[in-house]
Parts: C-alpha cells; sequence; structure tokens
C-alpha cells in the first residue's frame, strides 16, 4: 500500500514537471526580428551545431530559422566534424583578434581571466536594459544568479538551465531484471540489505554476479546508502556538507562503504571483471544472463532492453531506487542543480554596437518564444501544441529515422545557451528510462530533502578561481586524483586491506604528500566566496 | 664492397675561407640547388613556429599569447619533478619502450628473414599481405577485443587454464599488462614494420647468394654473412631512430588498455601529460614535460649513435 | 647476367637441397602460416562484424566466424553521410599534390644528406636533424598556417607534412649502399647530380621508393589531427575526419559531451567496423601493386653491366 502512495506521488510529481513552464518568462514583444544589417560571427563548440545529415549550416533548418526570427544576419561557425571541440576552441582563443562575436563553450573557469585580458566584454552594465528576458529569468532563482556571476558580481555569459532543475542530471542508477526478481518473488530492493541480499539470491539461483561498466561509473552511486560521497563519474569526489568542503575518498564513510565493495568482492558476489569493463563489453554480460543486477544509465538501459527486443524477447531490465541505508537516510545520489557550465560571452571583436546587439540576440532564448524556438524549432512545421497544452512534434521529426531527428529543428537536446524544457526530454527518452530516471531522481517526498541528496552535496556550478588559484591547483593538484582511484580499487580487490586501520590511516597519511589539505584550503576559500555572493 | 680507395683531396683545402666557400658552391651547386627547397620548408614550417617552446618556461594562457604570458622560469619543470609520481612514471616509461625494443624491435627484422627464404613467390606475398593488415585496425577495437579475450571467462584466461594456470581477469593484474602490451604491439606491426627490412633484402645483389651458394655454404651460413650484413645498415639506422624516441611512448593504446588496478606499472609520462595536458589544457606543463622527454631521447640516440660508430663505423652522423 | 643462366644455377641448387633444408622449409612455412592466422582472424573479424546486427554482436563479443543475420545496414548508414564522398575526393586531391612532392624532396634531402665533402653539410644536417626532436607545438603551428594565408585551403594538409625527416634518413641509407663507384663513373662521363639522382640513383633504390610512397601515403590517408585544426568548410575534410565523426556519434566512450544522452542507434556497433573496412580497403588494394618491387631482388649487377 505505502508501495504504491509513493509511486503515485512519484507519478504526480513527473507530471507537474510536464506541464507548463516551470517559470515564467518575459514575452519578448515585438523586439524581433532586430532588422539588423549587421554581420555577427557566432561560434558554437558542441551541442547547438547542425545535425550530422547536413553538409553546412545554411542547410540546417534551425540556424538558418533562428537567423529569420532574430533578423540578424548571422554567420555560424562550428569546429569541423569529428574534430576535438575543445582543442578546436582553445586554437581560435590563441587569436584573439579574430574571435567571433559570440562564443559559446565552456568559459565559466577562465571567467576572471578572460574578463581581466579583456578578451570578453563585462556585460554587468548593460545586461538589463538589452537581455531583459535573461536577467529576469536570473533573478527568479538565487541559485541561476549565483552561478553566472562572477565573485565581484560581474555578469558575463549566457547560461544553460534545466527546466527540471535537475532531472536529467541523475541520468544514471541502479537497474535489475524484472523478470527474476519476479521468479524468486522478491521485491524490489529499497534498502541496502535487500540489495545485497537481491545479489546474493540471483548468485545462488542463476550464478549472476553483481556488475557494472566501472570504467564509465566509477563510482556507482550507492555510497549514499552508507552516508558516503562519491557520486560522481570522475576521479574526483569533491562534495559540500554543511558549509566545508571535502574529499568523498577519505571520510569514514566512504571507508564503510568500500569495506561492503570489498566484502562482495571477497564472497565472490561482484563480478572480476568489474574494473575493465566498459558500455560495450558489458553488454556480452548482460544478455548472457551473468548479471541480474547492476548500475548504468537511462540511455545504456534502453539499449540493453532493445537489443533484447531485437532478438525477440521481453525487456526485462527496469531501473529502481538508489538503495538507503536501513534506517532509510541516504547522502547522496549521482545528480546536479540543473544548471549547465556551458556559457555563452561576447567577445571583444565585438564593438559597443555589436556587443548590445549580441545581447539582444542570446536573449532570445530566455523570452517565451525563443524558449519555444530552441526546444522545438518553428510552431507548425517542427512541432504543434498539443490538447494538453503541451507542445509535440509533428510528423516532420518523429516519422525521420535519423538519429535524433528534433536536433535538425532545435538546439536543446544536449543543451545550449538557454533552457532546456522537461518536457523535450520525455519526448526524447523513451518511457522506461523515463520511469526509470523518475525513480532514481525522486528519492524524497519533501522537495528540499531532495534536493539535498541530488544536487546540494556536489561542487556546485560557476564556482570561479581565481587566476592564481587555477595555476595552484595545477601545481599540486596533478596526482590526487590519481591516488585515490587507485587505492579505491587496491581496496576494493583486497590488495590493501579496508579493514585494517593502520592501512587505512596511512592512506589518509599518504593523501597528504599528495597536497590534500593544501587543494581543500583552495577550494574552500573559492567555495567560500561563491556563498558570499 | 667496392670503394674507392684513394679520395682525391679537395685542391683548394688551404684557400682562404671565402674563396673556399665560392669554390664549395661552385663544386657543388646541383647539390645545394636540391636541398634549397628542404631548407626554405624547415624554416617556413619547422623554424618559424619554434618559439613555441618557450611556452615551457611560461604560464602560458591561449588568450594571452605566447610572448605575453608569464614568465615562470622552471617552475613547471619542478612540478613535474616535484610530482609524487615522477619515478613511478619514468620506470614505467623506460620499462615499456625496453621491453619493446628488446621484443618488438627484432620480430620484425625475424620475420623478413624468415620470409626471405621463402622461395614460393605467391605464398610470400599472400603472407606479407596478411601479416601488413592488422597495422590498419584502430587502436579502439584492437583494444576493445583484447579487453573481451583477457576478461575472466575470455579466449586467453582459458588457454592459460588450459596449461596450468588459474583463470583470471588478465588486464586487472598488473603482472600481465606488459606481456599484453608488448604482445598486442608486435602483432599489429610486425607485417608493416618488416616492409622497410623486405625492402633492404631486395637490395642485396643476388650474385652474392649464388657464389655462396657455389662455395658450398649453407643456408644459415647464407643469412649469416650476406643477408644480415645487407640489412645491418638499415637495422643500425632504425635501432638509433628507435633509442631517440626511448620517452615516446604512445598515449592512446595505454589510455584504452588501463584501469586503476594497473596503474601501477602502466602509468607512462604520456598518460601524465594527457592526464594533465590535454585534458585541462595546461600546455605549459605538457611542454615542459615533452621538452624533458626529448632531453633524455636526444641523450639516448647521441650515445646509441655513439656507440655505433665505434663499433660499426656506421652511424646517423 | 641473363635470366636463363640464374635459372640454371637455381635449379642445381634445388638438387642439392638437404634434409635439413627441407625440415627448415617446412617449420618456416608453418611458423608463417600460424601468424597468418592470428594476424588475419580480427581483420575477418572485423570484416564479419561490419555485416552482424548488432543485437547479435553485443551479446556474443570477440568470437564470430561468418556474418550472422547479413546487413549491410551499417554501410548504408554511413554512405548516408553527406560528406563522404567530399571526404574521399580531398584525401585523393591531398596524395595527388603530396606524394610526388613527398618522393622528390625526400629524395633530395637523402641524396645530399648520403654525399660527402660540402663544406656547409653539417650545418644543414644538423639543422634537419634538430626538428626531428623539436618543434613549436601545437598553438605556435596553427597560427603560422594563419600567417601564411594556409588556413581552411587544403595546403594546410598538404605543405607542413611535405617531408619526414625520418624517411629522409631510410632514403639515406638506402642511397649510401649504392656502391660509390657508380657515381664516380657517372662523374667522369660528365653527369652532374640531378643526372645522377634521376638516372642512377632512382632505379636502383626503387624498392626504398615504394616503402617510402606507402609511408607517406599511409601516413596522409590516416592523418586526421592537422585536417581538424586547420580547416573550417566540412567540404574540405578528408575521408579520415568524416569516419571519425561517424564513430563518434556512435560511441559514447569517445562522445565525453553526450555522456548522458547516450542512446545509440541500432547499428552502433557494427558501425565501428564498417568505418575500418571502408577506410582500410584501400590501403590495403594498393599494396600488392607496390610489393611487386621488393619481392624479387634489385639486381645491381645487370645495371652495372
Amino acid at each position: 500500500m505505502k508501495k504504491l502512495l509513493t509511486l503515485a506521488l512519484v507519478l504526480c510529481m513527473a507530471l507537474t514537471a510536464v506541464s507548463g513552464l516551470a517559470v515564467e518568462l518575459l514575452s519578448a514583444g515585438d523586439t524581433y526580428p532586430l532588422n539588423s544589417d549587421k554581420t555577427v560571427t557566432w561560434y558554437v563548440q558542441e551541442n547547438m551545431g547542425p545535425h550530422e545529415k547536413f553538409i553546412n549550416w545554411t542547410e540546417s533548418p534551425f540556424h538558418t530559422g533562428l537567423n529569420k526570427n532574430l533578423g540578424v544576419n548571422v554567420d555560424w561557425k562550428f569546429p569541423t566534424t569529428g574534430t576535438t571541440p575543445a582543442v578546436f576552441t582553445n586554437t581560435l582563443m590563441a587569436d584573439p583578434d579574430t574571435l567571433p562575436n559570440i562564443m559559446t563553450g565552456y568559459f565559466m573557469d577562465q571567467a576572471n581571466l578572460l574578463l581581466e585580458d579583456e578578451v570578453i566584454w563585462d556585460l554587468t552594465p548593460y545586461i538589463q536594459e538589452y537581455a531583459p528576458a535573461y536577467y529576469a529569468f536570473l533573478q527568479t532563482n538565487p541559485a541561476y544568479d549565483k552561478a553566472l556571476k562572477t565573485d565581484d558580481g560581474k555578469y558575463y555569459a549566457f547560461g544553460f538551465f534545466r527546466e527540471d532543475g535537475g532531472w536529467n542530471d541523475t541520468y544514471l542508477g541502479p537497474v535489475v531484471r524484472k523478470d527474476w526478481l519476479d521468479e524468486c518473488g522478491l521485491a524490489i530492493p529499497t534498502t541496502i540489505s535487500e540489495f545485497e541480499n537481491v545479489i546474493r539470491v540471483f548468485n545462488q539461483k542463476y550464478g549472476a554476479k553483481f556488475s557494472f561498466a566501472m570504467s564509465r561509473f566509477q563510482y556507482n552511486g550507492l555510497a549514499g546508502a552508507f552516508g558516503a560521497y562519491g557520486t560522481t563519474n570522475a576521479g574526483w569526489s569533491w562534495f559540500v556538507k554543511d558549509g566545508k568542503v571535502g574529499l568523498g575518498q577519505v571520510q569514514p564513510e566512504f571507508r564503510n562503504y568500500l569495506s561492503w565493495l570489498n566484502m562482495l568482492w571477497d564472497e565472490g558476489l561482484m563480478d572480476q571483471d568489474v574494473i575493465t569493463l566498459d558500455d560495450t563489453s558489458i553488454k556480452g554480460k548482460i544478455h548472457n544472463d551473468q548479471v541480474g543486477i547492476s548500475v548504468t544509465s537511462m540511455g545504456q538501459m534502453n539499449n540493453w532492453n532493445n537489443e533484447r527486443m531485437a532478438k525477440g524477447e521481453e525487456a526485462v531490465w527496469v531501473g529502481i531506487p538508489y538503495p538507503k541505508a536501513d534506517d532509510g537516510s541516504l547522502s547522496s545520489v549521482m545528480g546536479g542543480f540543473g544548471i549547465g557550465s556551458y556559457t555563452g560571452v561576447i567577445t571583444k571583436t565585438a564593438d559597443e554596437e555589436t556587443m548590445k546587439l549580441c545581447l539582444q540576440m542570446l536573449d532570445y532564448a530566455y523570452t517565451q518564444e525563443g524558449f519555444l524556438y530552441f526546444n522545438y524549432g518553428t510552431e507548425g512545421v517542427s512541432w504543434t501544441m498539443g490538447e494538453n497544452g503541451i507542445p509535440q512534434f509533428t510528423e516532420l521529426v518523429t516519422a525521420d529515422t535519423d538519429t535524433e531527428p528534433m536536433r535538425k529543428y532545435n538546439a536543446m537536446t544536449y543543451g545550449g545557451t538557454g533552457i532546456q524544457a522537461t518536457n523535450l526530454l520525455y519526448l526524447k527518452n523513451a518511457a522506461p528510462a523515463i520511469e526509470a530516471n523518475n525513480t532514481w531522481f525522486y528519492n524524497f517526498e519533501d522537495e528540499a530533502q531532495n534536493l539535498a541528496v541530488t544536487g546540494g552535496w556536489r561542487w556546485p556550478v560557476g564556482v570561479t578561481f581565481t587566476v592564481d588559484e587555477m595555476d595552484l591547483i595545477n601545481i599540486y593538484g596533478g596526482s590526487i586524483g590519481t591516488y585515490v582511484t587507485e587505492s579505491f580499487q587496491a581496496f576494493l580487490t583486497g590488495t590493501m586491506d579496508i579493514d585494517d586501520d593502520a592501512t587505512w590511516n596511512k592512506y589518509l597519511k599518504d593523501a597528504e604528500t599528495y597536497n590534500l589539505s593544501k587543494i581543500l584550503k583552495i577550494r574552500q576559500d573559492c567555495y567560500d566566496r561563491y556563498l558570499a555572493r | 664492397m667496392t670503394v674507392n680507395p684513394v679520395k682525391p683531396t679537395p685542391v683548394y683545402k688551404e684557400e682562404p675561407f671565402l674563396k673556399r666557400l665560392v669554390l664549395d658552391f661552385q663544386k657543388h651547386k646541383y647539390k645545394y640547388l636540391l636541398i634549397l627547397p628542404i631548407i626554405i620548408y624547415l624554416i617556413l614550417f619547422c623554424y618559424k613556429p619554434m618559439y613555441g617552446l618557450v611556452i615551457a618556461f611560461k604560464n602560458y594562457r591561449p588568450t594571452r599569447g605566447i610572448w605575453n604570458s608569464k614568465w615562470v622560469g622552471f617552475m613547471w619543470f619542478e612540478t613535474f619533478f616535484n610530482d609524487p609520481y615522477f619515478w613511478r612514471l619514468l620506470r614505467n616509461t623506460f620499462s615499456i619502450s625496453g621491453l619493446s625494443i628488446l621484443f618488438g624491435f627484432p620480430a620484425p627484422i625475424l620475420l623478413a628473414l624468415l620470409l626471405n627464404e621463402v622461395h614460393n613467390d605467391k605464398f610470400k606475398r599472400t603472407v606479407q599481405t596478411i601479416t601488413y593488415m592488422p597495422y590498419f585496425i584502430s587502436l579502439v577495437v584492437t583494444c576493445s577485443l583484447l579487453k573481451i579475450y583477457t576478461m575472466e571467462n575470455g579466449l586467453f584466461p582459458a588457454i592459460m587454464e588450459f596449461f596450468g594456470g588459474t583463470r583470471q581477469n588478465l588486464l586487472a593484474s598488473p603482472k600481465y599488462f606488459y606481456p599484453i602490451y608488448i604482445l598486442s604491439d608486435i602483432w599489429q606491426g610486425i607485417g608493416w614494420n618488416s616492409i622497410i627490412y623486405l625492402a633492404a633484402l631486395s637490395g642485396i645483389d643476388q650474385e652474392q647468394y649464388e657464389a655462396a651458394k657455389i662455395d658450398g655454404a649453407n643456408r644459415l651460413q647464407q643469412v649469416l654473412h650476406i643477408t644480415l650484413p645487407g640489412l645491418m645498415p638499415t637495422i643500425t639506422i632504425l635501432f638509433i631512430l628507435r633509442m631517440g624516441n626511448i620517452l615516446n611512448v604512445g598515449y592512446e593504446k595505454i589510455l584504452l588498455l588501463y584501469n586503476p588496478s594497473t596503474y601501477e606499472v602502466a602509468d607512462v609520462l604520456s598518460t601524465y601529460t594527457y592526464r594533465t595536458g590535454l585534458e585541462n589544457q595546461q600546455y605549459s606543463l605538457s611542454t615542459a614535460v615533452g621538452l624533458f622527454n626529448t632531453m633524455v631521447n636526444v641523450c639516448f640516440l647521441l650515445i646509441t649513435n655513439y656507440i655505433s660508430k665505434k663499433t660499426t663505423e656506421s652511424g646517423l652522423f | 647476367m641473363s635470366k636463363k643462366q640464374k635459372v640454371i644455377i637455381h635449379n642445381g641448387m634445388e638438387i642439392k637441397k638437404s634434409t635439413g633444408d627441407k625440415i627448415f622449409d617446412v617449420i618456416n612455412a608453418l611458423v608463417l602460416i600460424a601468424l597468418c592466422f592470428v594476424t588475419l582472424y580480427p581483420m575477418w573479424y572485423v570484416l564479419c562484424a561490419s555485416f552482424t546486427e548488432n543485437s547479435y554482436l553485443v551479446a556474443n563479443q570477440g568470437v564470430l566466424f561468418w556474418p550472422h543475420g547479413f546487413t549491410t545496414g551499417s554501410y548504408k548508414m554511413a554512405f548516408e553521410h553527406p560528406l563522404i564522398l567530399s571526404g574521399y575526393k580531398n584525401i585523393l586531391i591531398v596524395l595527388g599534390v603530396s606524394l610526388p612532392l613527398n618522393i622528390f624532396m625526400t629524395l633530395f634531402c637523402g641524396y645530399f644528406l648520403a654525399c660527402k665533402g660540402m663544406m656547409w653539410k653539417k650545418p644543414i644536417m644538423f639543422m634537419i636533424m634538430f626538428t626531428m626532436f623539436f618543434g613549436g607545438g601545437m598553438i605556435p603551428a596553427y597560427l603560422n598556417i594563419r600567417d601564411l594565408g594556409l588556413y581552411n585551403s587544403l595546403w594546410a594538409l598538404i605543405l607542413p607534412g611535405m617531408i619526414s625527416v625520418y624517411n629522409s634518413i631510410i632514403c639515406r641509407t638506402a642511397i649510401e649502399s649504392v656502391p660509390e663507384s657508380l657515381k664516380e663513373s657517372a662523374y667522369i662521363d660528365g653527369a652532374n647530380d640531378l643526372i645522377i639522382v634521376f638516372k642512377i640513383i632512382l632505379p636502383l633504390i626503387m624498392p626504398t621508393i615504394a616503402v617510402l610512397l606507402l609511408y607517406y601515403g599511409v601516413g596522409h590517408w590516416n592523418a586526421w589531427f592537422n585536417a581538424s585544426i586547420y580547416l573550417q568548410d566540412n567540404e574540405l575534410l578528408p575521408i579520415q575526419n568524416i569516419m571519425r565523426s561517424i564513430l563518434i556519434a556512435n560511441s559514447n566512450i569517445l562522445n565525453a559531451s553526450a555522456a548522458e544522452n547516450d542512446q545509440v542507434n541500432e547499428f552502433a556497433e557494427s558501425i565501428k567496423y564498417a568505418t575500418i573496412i571502408l577506410t582500410t580497403v584501400p590501403v590495403l588494394c594498393i599494396y600488392p601493386y607496390l610489393q611487386k618491387y621488393f619481392v624479387k631482388g634489385v639486381m645491381v649487377g645487370a645495371v652495372k653491366g
């Protein structure tokens, strides 16, 4: 009964997220088209580029359409097909005099430097007048405004936001074979003990083991059940708790988590191949009944099911909630705030008049009309308003067999300078994946409590290091990531005994050799400045 | 060997410098003409951008440009030398490189010699073509196949179990990393790398073999006294060049094969620069490490060249 | 020496073949066949996998003796890419212009390095060798290309790779193996260096030239990095870059930015293999034509005579 109630609640929450827009955006009024005779160059590092089916942007409905809507002659620039986008951007930056007027990429880290060197415009004096919709949007959520300013309060960029507030940042979680669960008469596990029990039962009955693609999901997100932090998929697990910055892998809670993993390993319940598995190689196990419970992403789970169906088998993989501690507590799961680090800046190659024009152009995505255009394309062409007031793609998109055909008409499929509609994610992902992500994301009924476990513990987006701090991080921080990652596996496989206090203390002591305290200090200062914004 | 015993001494040896210069140009004008386009090329495409090396001594920021970035002296070198992993990186790089020179370098020579002993032309060509193929399979695919074959229930552990070993994931164990790395390298490059030796073999005067046969030399003797000496200049030069590459272990394959359990043996200089340099765009640090690499490489090249000069009288310069 | 004589001597040897020789021949053949098997199988696997259905491929990794559920879908998908034809065209242009330049430059450089007695040889040689170890790095090279006005043109792929020092040294080694006496007598006959390079050296080092052609050709064929930063228009990209983009679009391992959007299409696995076939087969086809230059020995004596 309780379960049913939770399910209903979860569905309810999901529905509120779909219907309408979570925040009110300003209407563009009659600002657009701007009818300018200027040519503006606009560089896009990734995500908002033309679909692979087009030779260049002149064939892309989104880009040509946007030029028309804005009433500006935009000369779009992208990294060439097949390039590593970050490298392409970096080479461009080496010649500041030839930079495109607008650049979208990952500029948050370098914000202070770029402003100091006058490579980009400080938008603070202009933003209210020339980008009213964006400015108004930033004021709707203090977290948004905080993330998109420097420590001394300067506006310099247009950001990427998810309307869902982090739903899609939790894109991975535990999955299970529903058919086996039913066969064994087990309920969906919700606590870590139940989770472990499922592993044991599956191992006895089917000889299956717990496994996941560790090279991709290094920290599988089960740490939360132990009160630990370290769910990010990178080698680093910087977290924030009660205003203090810490490193997940050196916390005592993390030790408990590791000890549990090591127990699974020793008892032969965990796949020994887990160390080398990636998304491709794990499929051999998934499709040969060697794994019954795992951790993976929405997309991969969907692929597993689709591949089964292609063979004429049933889709049996379903998402299950992140296991909680037996007392129902949970410290962290994979997640975020729904703010991206992808930003659009205006460079100094634009003179003041052009800069103002650029502001207006970038502002479009944050108006009601622009929001719809960036997410769905042109109304009546690629989408229509459904009866329930929710946009639906037309046959032009739904009948198109190319990969992600909506990318031909919109810009927000992956993200860019704008707001990604939750509905777009619902239209893009398959139903089982959406269902799975709901169970991964909605961990608590209380919204604030839920936010604390999904995004709240994470090192926030938009924290800016000073130029000097960045240098120090580069000098001191080179190897701590390697060290903790390496030790993680040594503890897991038992090369280093996790249950031995002397070994653990030595590990903590060694972490100092890799400048842990120095780095924590830098990060703490940086975080404090962020809080003070 | 046909060597002209008495080289005519240039008549202008005693002339004044300028005169000698003119005479030299006159005598070798065509040689200088031939090398001129290459010099122009080198100046335009190699020397002109070479100022970039200074970023190893600067705190380079792309937007500031190379000249306007701050001088930091040897800071990046210090950062690198002070890294707790420095010695491990150096040790691993030398190990992998040394092993691949020890086993990987002679392998294609051996293949070329074996092929040379085949008298059926069709068979020879077929073997050549087939062994040359793996070179073109991209590393991503080679390594993903390797990962699959080395998994606990994969092909290689099964073979090892058959011969009395224990079944385990080979890539998760540090002690199998080098064999896997080196053997797959040989497998992928043996055919491709033997081509240069085959070309050198075909340059050997066939008359020598026929003369030797008439003298009653057996095949091993022919190999030792004709084939190998014929290959020696090529082997020497390639060996010297290989030694001049001793610290260059490509990062791509290691990145694809290693995991935290094998960092201990597999983490090398190039993967270090990849992690610190390319991922974080730390061009200064990676240039500094690159410069260090180059210095060590040049030393090894010079030493090898010196030894080669002393013992075989042939060398790079 | 005439062909006839050679055959007779050869036949004479056949008769004299000892049992040891025969055993060696058999073992040699067996070793080579074994080598062929281990090198051929992965290529065969790649070929089969490129025609196999994705769902079968992901569940049965690494073992495939025949395409399963034969499908050409992955090839169809690759060919639907709008840039694939221009990609092949561009690489052919690059090869067509580059290879003659490469070969002549390398030959000249190798010849110069092999000659003795020039006053400027040492400094020039130092200048050449130095570039083998020291370079300015990516950013200065990029700025240089912009300076020279080569940005966004195919020349940016051709000129920076005009000569490889490594290859020049290989070429020099081959030239040095040509007997000095040939050159001496040509000088006496009044030939200059140009004539010697083209009329005497070139025919004698054809096997090495074939190797150099292969080295340069394969080098250009496989190169993608320069094109990715020196070019701006997709229409100018060579095939390798196009293949890379297909690969990246279908593999979330390479495509970090799509980490959370990793829904792949139904040919995701097999397309990896199809791109290998599409980029490898042309190179494999060229090889047999070059082979004839180094399977049969060059008769130095015949040239001498």
